[in-house]
């Protein structure tokens, strides 16, 4: 006996592919089983109902689609009807002055817009390649003086040697020289600034 | 001269036509600025884009009529309402004819005003049926706002409403920050009991929203959402394997939670990509998922480009053919990424595409701006 078909298998009907034309056709009916004639009538029942549900789902997708369809096409009828009928004084033209002067304005708020966005870009992509610089330079400079304090601890320690003391010697010494350097480098930078801030209150002829 | 031609002619004069447009536009009803962002710009271009798309295809309904509902759906939003439309098709017909002087007749104005009927009438009908369904927009609130790096924030929003979304989906946003600038976002988790939804921002730099919503937006600030949309990355059955770039990753961890959320014994491999070990942003977060799931394993993939990056990394683990594989990060890592899985045999793969359609959802921050 054939196992029924996963077609038939039963989701929520509203839910449903339909059965296409070329699945119904195809459909293999077992037969009625030993000693009778014909299809076994369950399985022709089941594929029955199954048929005249979808044909029934069909028919209210298309009176859902019909109900829409006139629905726009009511839409678009009072649409005409009210540009028909708009106020003359809208239809009236605008002075080319007054088109040009928005379309000037216009264009310098772009403009503003874009410089501004490019300067933000500029100025944020050198601050971090700034940062970045600032920190790999640091760490550079903290190796060099975690290599140097390790050697410095291996030439004095002697006997007293211990594997645990030279690892916080090397990460002492390398944490002291990365923040040193980094305090450095902040500062620099701080006094550059400071130094660009008094360049324009050099520009202002009155400082009262 | 036909419409087609006429459009041609209008298009090749460039941006002064929109420009113009839009002036007239403003001047007879200036009640209508508020709804467009300070600069103008880009707008004009997808202006231009849209109507040339729909001149092109104005012969294809099949074509044509799902991007117009579209469309129209999309732009509830932005606070459109069917009364505008009018307004719009007299400034475009009116431009048309200024540019086109003696080229310009009755039979152009008649051809263009019917168009555009036709076309705002499709819009409209898609609005309304829309409105049956849902709000214009839904306004939320931050609750909480975590800024990971100098350059990436994890923000939280609650809708006032409920609002619904598929994970992989991303959201439109905006805020009065820069009012009326609109960005797509990708929730970066599964829907949540308490309606909460998280982002993950990162700052373009020049990008216009983006830094105000890192930098400025604080909790207890409003901001407005669009609907969700996206169809390039749903959740298959089985195995997962998720490469992600930079923020990237939310839409591909809001999978990572529905899929363990349904199946907690399905095994997800994450790769995530970071330039440094700082820039792994959400790594406690991933950490604490891969606790709780045990079949979700997390990779971080840290190096500058050129060195391994989660692709490359997934690749050197071995085979993949009984995943289904999903990449999101920038456009370029998402195409670099497709070619490479493509050329290696790999057909399973879920992606937003790079160069989507000009209304939809793009990777990474969309700041075509």
């Amino acid at each position: 006996m054939t196992t029924y078909m996963s077609a038939i298998d039963n989701p929520p009907p509203h839910r449903r592919i339909p059965l296409s034309p070329d699945q119904i056709r195809r459909h293999q009916l077992p037969r009625a089983g030993m000693g009778r004639r014909g299809y076994s009538e369950a399985h022709v029942d089941a594929l029955l109902d199954r048929i005249a549900s979808d044909a029934e789902n069909a028919i209210e997708a298309n009176q859902e689609l019909r109900a829409q369809l006139q629905h726009m096409k009511d839409a678009l009828k009072q649409w005409q009807t009210d540009y028909q009928t708009m106020h003359p004084v809208t239809r009236e033209s605008i002075s080319a002055d007054a088109v040009n002067l928005m379309a000037r304005a216009q264009r310098q708020a772009d403009g503003l817009v874009a410089q501004a966005q490019d300067y933000a870009a500029r100025l944020s992509w050198e601050a971090q390649h700034q940062a970045s610089s600032i920190l790999a330079s640091a760490q550079q400079r903290a190796e060099i003086e975690a290599e140097r304090a390790v050697h410095t601890y291996r030439h004095e320690a002697g006997r007293r040697y211990a594997a645990e003391i030279e690892e916080m010697e090397r990460r002492l010494a390398w944490l002291q020289a990365f923040t040193h350097a980094i305090q450095v480098q902040l500062t620099t930078a701080a006094q550059a600034f400071v130094e660009e801030v008094g360049k324009l209150t050099e520009l202002i002829p009155d400082q009262g | 001269m036909d419409l087609r031609e006429s459009w041609d002619a209008a298009a090749a004069l460039g941006d002064a036509v929109p420009l113009h447009f839009y002036s007239v536009l403003f001047l007879r009803y200036p009640q209508l600025r508020a709804l467009f962002p300070v600069a103008m710009a880009p707008q004009r271009d997808r202006l231009v884009g849209a109507l040339g798309y729909i001149v092109a295809n104005a012969s294809d309904a099949d074509q044509l009529t799902p991007m117009l509902r579209r469309l129209g759906a999309d732009h509830r939003k932005y606070g459109v309402r069917p009364e505008d439309y009018g307004a719009v098709g007299e400034a475009l017909v009116e431009t048309l004819a200024h540019f086109l002087g003696e080229a310009w007749n009755a039979e152009l104005h008649d051809a263009w005003l019917g168009a555009y009927q036709l076309v705002s009438s499709v819009m409209i009908g898609a609005a309304e049926a829309d409105a049956q369904a849902a709000p214009s927009w839904w306004d939320a609130e931050i609750v909480d706002h975590q800024r990971r790096t100098p350059d990436i924030a994890v923000i939280t929003l609650r809708p006032e409403r409920h609002y619904l979304y598929e994970p992989g989906q991303s959201l439109s946003l905006t805020c009065d920050l820069r009012p009326n600038v609109w960005r797509f976002y990708s929730p970066a988790n599964a829907p949540r009991p308490d309606n909460s939804i998280d982002l993950h921002v990162r700052i373009r730099y020049g990008g216009q929203l983006s830094a105000a919503l890192v930098q400025s937006l604080r909790v207890g600030d409003q901001v407005r959402l669009g609907p969700a949309s996206g169809e390039g990355l749903r959740l298959a059955d089985g195995h997962l394997l998720m490469l992600a770039g930079g923020t990237g990753l939310a839409p591909l961890k809001a999978l990572a939670e529905q899929a363990a959320g349904k199946d907690p014994t399905r095994p997800i491999d994450l790769f995530v990509g970071a330039r440094t070990a700082a820039d792994d942003y959400d790594r406690a977060a991933l950490r604490q998922l891969a606790q709780e799931c045990p079949s979700l394993r997390v990779t971080s993939v840290i190096g500058e480009a050129g060195s391994p990056d989660p692709v490359e990394m997934a690749l050197r683990r071995g085979r993949w053919d009984d995943a289904d594989i999903y990449i999101c990060g920038s456009d370029e890592m998402v195409s670099d990424a497709v070619r490479k899985l493509r050329a290696r045999g790999y057909a399973r793969l879920h992606f937003e595409p790079p160069t989507a359609w000009f209304y939809g959802p793009q990777r990474y921050q969309k700041d075509t701006s």
